[in-house]
């Protein structure tokens, strides 16, 4: 009787209602989605999108509650059993729930964007997708990591895209009978004809270690960030060539012994 | 100078302060641009519509690695400017070659050396192209004169030792007595934390025998933020 009662051909017209509207909605969701990825609204691209896909949650959430009003379900009474359901979930899934928090905060303040050389916890890379949940970066590697948001939150991140410029620091060792003045010279020069070491703020060459076999000098100059990597390596090759052009010795770790008693060496031919 | 409009039959070779510049055409419509700079050579090939000449003109510094909107100039000596004054003073900036094809720009080559300057802190400042007395010595002949009114809107007296001015949108004079003159330069002081620089689109100089105005701009006005000591 009650299965009767149940698949009367109203009600199977309704199930198939409601799983239209459904669909129908998932489509709209869908390209309202996609129309707002290809907008050219004016924002981070992590923002657009994320807010395309909230949209197309809603969109989606709201034709399942019109498909329930069409199958005259009490919307009231799924509406509180939802908020119980809400508690129930929100206790079993703190986890994600923090995580997606974390992302929301992420996003609003703007710590890191998509494109972004960035290093986090001991990762290095680019970042490639901001999510609600989740951080994709690729690192130097090549390989895509995926971190949940709540451990990019907890962890230092350094966002190199932020500052346009960034000091470098090269140490130089030069030996003990070299003359320090005349090495602190030949580096300015290299420095000096380099085009984007910045003459602003002026490199800075200074003593900073007297080592086991070679005087440190640090060699400090600021370059564009962009370009952080390439005059780093080349610097150091043009400073260790000058230094060699000018007999300035970078010496190689040595031991200078003293024996206390003479020490008398047989030659095996006598 | 060899600024001027030039019809490329084969090749035209130029020397310059920072090295050789040369045109060679490589085909039909087709012209190879090097450039040979401390005996290191890069080149670009540009296509071009049968007719057109090649012109090269003066324009405001550039050209580089890095891609700018500003100078930073270190004065040879710092301005102190008391509360209320004005200064007239002469600005001395560095011009680099521009490579034109009717109305556009193929290709900008630095005539000196070209540095850059860190103006304001790494988050917030900008790069900028870097003039002082040692970087113009590089561009030889190659150096426009600026008019510089500085005007001070504060009470208390200020001292200059840097400029910023925005290098884009700025004008080129050249005159017959192969002399370069660039836009009027206004400083406005209002606080040591707030210096307006303003280059006008034209110059108001008297231009003895002016011959053309090699590259015009509307004008652009950078506000210092950060400092002028």
């Amino acid at each position: 009787m009650v299965f009767e009662k149940l698949f009367t051909f109203e009600f199977l017209t309704r199930i198939a209602i409601a799983l239209i509207t459904i669909f129908v909605f998932y489509y709209i969701g869908k390209i309202i989605e996609s129309q707002i990825k290809k907008s050219r609204i004016e924002a981070p691209p992590e923002i657009i999108y994320n807010i395309a896909r909230v949209t197309r949650v809603v969109v989606i959430v709201i034709g399942i509650l019109v498909a329930l009003s069409i199958l005259e379900v009490n919307l009231s009474g799924i509406l509180v059993a939802a908020g119980f359901a809400g508690l129930v979930v929100g206790l079993a899934a703190q986890q994600t729930l923090g995580q997606l928090f974390a992302g929301i905060a992420l996003i609003l303040e703007g710590r890191i964007k998509i494109g972004d050389s960035v290093k986090i916890g001991n990762d290095w890379g680019i970042v490639e997708y901001v999510g609600l949940l989740s951080t994709r970066i690729r690192l130097w590697s090549g390989e895509v990591l995926t971190i949940p948001n709540s451990n990019v939150m907890n962890s230092n991140i350094y966002n190199y895209s932020v500052s346009i410029a960034r000091r470098a620091e090269v140490s130089v060792g030069i030996s003990y009978n070299s003359d320090i003045s005349k090495a602190i010279q030949v580096i300015r020069r290299v420095l000096d004809e380099k085009e984007l070491v910045l003459a602003v703020p002026p490199p800075t060459i200074i003593v900073d270690n007297l080592g086991d076999s070679a005087v440190v000098l640090k060699v400090l100059y600021w370059t564009p960030s962009q370009e952080y990597w390439s005059v780093r390596r080349e610097i150091i090759r043009e400073i260790k060539e000058a230094l060699e052009r000018e007999g300035i010795e970078i010496p190689f770790p040595q031991r200078v012994l003293w024996v206390k008693t003479p020490v008398k060496i047989e030659s095996s031919n006598t | 100078m060899l600024f001027g409009k030039y019809e490329l039959t084969d090749r035209l070779e130029f020397s310059i302060p920072s090295g050789i510049l040369i045109l060679e055409r490589i085909g039909e419509g087709i012209v190879r641009i090097r450039r040979v700079v401390k005996s290191v050579e890069s080149s670009k090939i540009i296509s071009i519509t049968p007719g057109f000449t090649i012109d090269l003109k003066a324009i405001p510094p550039l050209a580089g690695s890095t891609n700018t909107s500003c100078l930073y100039i270190t004065l040879e000596e710092p301005i102190l400017l008391p509360g209320g004054s004005i200064l007239e003073y002469e600005l001395l900036i560095p011009v680099d070659l521009g490579v034109f094809i009717g109305n556009s720009i193929v290709d900008i080559v630095p005539l000196g050396r070209v540095k850059y300057a860190l103006y304001g802190p790494p988050d917030m400042g900008d790069i900028c192209r870097y003039v002082d007395s040692g970087i113009l010595a590089s561009y030889g002949n190659y150096i426009a004169r600026a008019k510089t009114v500085f005007k001070s809107e504060s009470s208390e007296t200020i001292e200059i030792s840097h400029l910023v001015l925005p290098s884009k949108n700025t004008t080129m004079y050249s005159t017959t007595m192969d002399k370069l003159y660039f836009s009027d330069v206004v400083v406005r002081v209002r606080s040591p934390l707030h210096v307006e620089v303003e280059v006008k689109g034209e110059s108001t100089l008297p231009l003895p025998g002016l011959l053309l105005t090699l590259f015009k701009g509307a004008g652009a006005l950078y506000i210092m933020k950060h400092g002028v000591k």
